[in-house]
């Protein structure tokens, strides 16, 4: 399996605080083309620690593509949304988010904080895989990312 | 005091003036009466007095039987004359008396005058000249008397007469004056009191239930008033418990549908976690476990996703009533074609032929109305016989409100279940041949009842249905 040009497996944090949709994207992503690693948090302000490489993930890695839910817990991802795209080190980092929201106010809030994509949740479970798939495929594969 | 009392008081009143003017006036009228006859007769005696006076010469020239009895007659008609005049002269007993003595003293010198009628002597004709002349001179001094009372009496009559006028005058401008006014203040009171009534009538009408008259008369229209003001309270009462059994009613409909629309939003979560795990079952483990294992699964994914389904829909119907948009002119004919174009595919598939006549512009809610023509032909589609899908949509105007008709050639429903097929989730036919959860009739009397409108089938089993709502008219 490709593992993209960096040579490594690629790194995706996924926020999503619901284990049922957590363990459906595992799945989906091994079912995908690119070889990757998933890392997951259940709630927004973890998912902060995470990419700051605080408290307990002082070793985490920086991730090539987050996946982000918008309602979480403590902090919400429009916050979380809003503090990647507001820290430099942060910012260039691809956020797709990916909730089960169709409304119109989440989507334009969502871009209006730079989210990079914004993708609703199929419910049906073929499609959800299919989804799944070709995000991975689309930034993996076929967009060229930023340099580490 | 009471109007009623005042009424009977000013009539009362009225009857004994009345009364007691007719009395004064008679009387005055019988004084005029008196009067007038006394007057006719002193003319009569005046008139005698003359003819008696004629007479005497006449029996100067032919002193014969004739003439003295024609003078006779004369004097005994005046003696009756003055008989009858007796008793009118008693306040002019003194002309009277005078007439009356020259009367009885004009026989004495006729008598005196008939020994002397035939002498031929100068001393017999010089003693007749005397008596001619005395009667002549007693004759003109009654007629004296006589004018003298007339005259007199004709003064009184005058007067008399001018009084009853300045009394009749006098009463009739007293009486028309206390009428009049009496009316006025009555009728000023009443009014007053009704424009009150009217007033407080209208503010009623608006819708100001907290209005009162307050009125302070003791009469009729004060009980009328305190009536109204009584009617007033028991209103409000009547309004402000309607209101609010309105309000709970209200309240506790919104309650339902949020709790609808909640539920079904909310179990959509979990539902789709069991959905797309017994997927993942069936994708991973389809044919790897024993047979069994393959049908139970397959049962679970088909609940599964027909729960869904039925969720979905159910979140619809909630939709209809709390994510409906505002009423605005809408082109049911534009709407129609919206519809038909979402089911093309359908249609084609069927093999339908739809068509429809000229439709209105209605006050509505746009997509809610595309639902509603989409629900109707889709099914009408659906549910055909053997004969190809034939629908037909057209729109009538009755008493104030479109009546739309969609008509198809299908397989028609039983007449018991017209009322059925329009709740939620009811079918009468097995999932396999016509599919669906059951719910798109009871949507279509939602979106009807939203617009003030009612939805109904008229049909024959095997003949066809024919869909009908009404939409109200701007």
């Amino acid at each position: 399996m490709d593992s993209g040009e960096r040579g490594r497996l690629v790194r995706i944090l996924l926020v999503e605080d619901n284990p049922g949709d957590v363990r459906l994207t595992r799945e989906a992503l091994r079912e995908g083309r690119v070889r990757n690693h998933l890392f997951s948090v259940g709630d927004g302000v973890e998912a902060m620690a995470f990419l700051r490489g605080g408290g307990k993930h002082k070793n985490a890695p920086r991730p090539d593509l987050i996946l982000l839910d918008l309602n979480l817990p403590k902090k919400d991802g429009r916050e979380v949304l809003a503090e990647v795209k507001a820290n430099e080190h942060l910012r260039r980092i691809p956020v797709v988010v990916l909730t089960t929201s169709k409304s119109e106010e989440d989507i334009v809030r969502s871009y209006d904080l730079h989210a990079n994509c914004y993708i609703t949740k199929p419910v049906d479970l073929e499609k959800f895989i299919a989804v799944v798939k070709k995000v991975d495929d689309f930034w993996f594969e076929v967009v060229k990312l930023p340099p580490e | 005091m009471k109007i009623r009392t005042k009424l009977r008081m000013i009539g009362v009143i009225s009857v004994f003036t009345a009364i007691g003017m007719g009395v004064i006036l008679y009387a005055i009228r019988i004084e005029i009466l008196d009067r007038s006859k006394k007057n006719a007769l002193l003319d009569d005696i005046v008139i005698g007095i003359m003819d008696l006076r004629a007479l005497t010469y006449d029996y100067l020239l032919h002193p014969e039987e004739r003439s003295r009895q024609q003078w006779y007659m004369k004097h005994a008609s005046l003696s009756n004359l003055f008989g009858r005049f007796d008793h009118l002269a008693a306040e002019n007993r003194e002309a009277a008396n005078a007439i009356l003595r020259n009367h009885n003293h004009l026989e004495t010198l006729f008598s005196q005058l008939m020994e002397n009628a035939g002498a031929r002597s100068p001393v017999g004709k010089t003693s007749r000249d005397l008596l001619a002349g005395q009667m002549l001179t007693r004759s003109q001094a009654m007629i004296s008397d006589a004018f003298r009372s007339i005259r007199r009496n004709r003064g009184a009559l005058i007067a008399w007469q001018e009084t009853y006028s300045k009394v009749f005058f006098s009463v009739a401008v007293l009486s028309v004056s206390l009428l009049a006014g009496v009316s006025f203040l009555l009728g000023r009171q009443i009014i007053r009191s009704l424009s009150k009534l009217q007033a407080g009538t209208d503010r009623i009408a608006g819708g100001d239930l907290d209005f009162r008259l307050i009125a302070r008369e003791r009469n009729e229209i004060g009980d009328l008033s305190r009536a109204f003001d009584r009617m007033a309270e028991r209103l409000k009462a009547l309004r402000d418990a309607l209101r609010k059994n309105m309000a709970e009613l209200e309240s506790s409909n919104k309650d339902l549908e949020q709790f609808a629309y909640v539920a079904s939003h909310d179990l959509q979560e979990p539902l789709r976690m069991v959905a797309s795990y017994v997927k993942l079952l069936e994708r991973r483990y389809k044919g790897k476990l024993d047979k069994d294992a393959d049908e139970f699964i397959a049962f679970a994914v088909d609940g599964a996703e027909r729960m869904q389904k039925m969720i979905d829909d159910l979140l619809t119907f909630s939709r209809v009533g709390t994510r409906g948009r505002t009423f605005g002119p809408t082109d049911a004919g534009a709407a129609m074609e919206q519809a038909l174009e979402n089911l093309q595919l359908f249609v084609k598939e069927k093999g339908a032929s739809v068509t429809r006549d000229p439709l209105p512009v209605v006050l509505a809610d746009g997509s809610q109305m595309v639902q509603l023509f989409q629900n109707l032909i889709g099914n009408a589609v659906k549910f055909h016989g053997n004969r190809p899908p034939c629908v037909h949509v057209s729109a009538n105007k009755r008493d104030g409100e479109w009546v739309f008709s969609v008509r198809d050639n299908g397989i028609g429903i039983e007449p018991e279940y017209g009322d059925r097929i329009f709740r939620v989730f009811q079918r009468l036919h097995d999932r396999e041949t016509y599919p669906g959860t059951g719910i798109g009739l009871a949507i279509c009397r939602k979106i009807a009842e939203r617009h003030g409108g009612r939805i109904w089938v008229e049909s024959k089993a095997g003949e066809g249905s024919t869909f009908r709502f009404t939409i109200p008219t701007v």
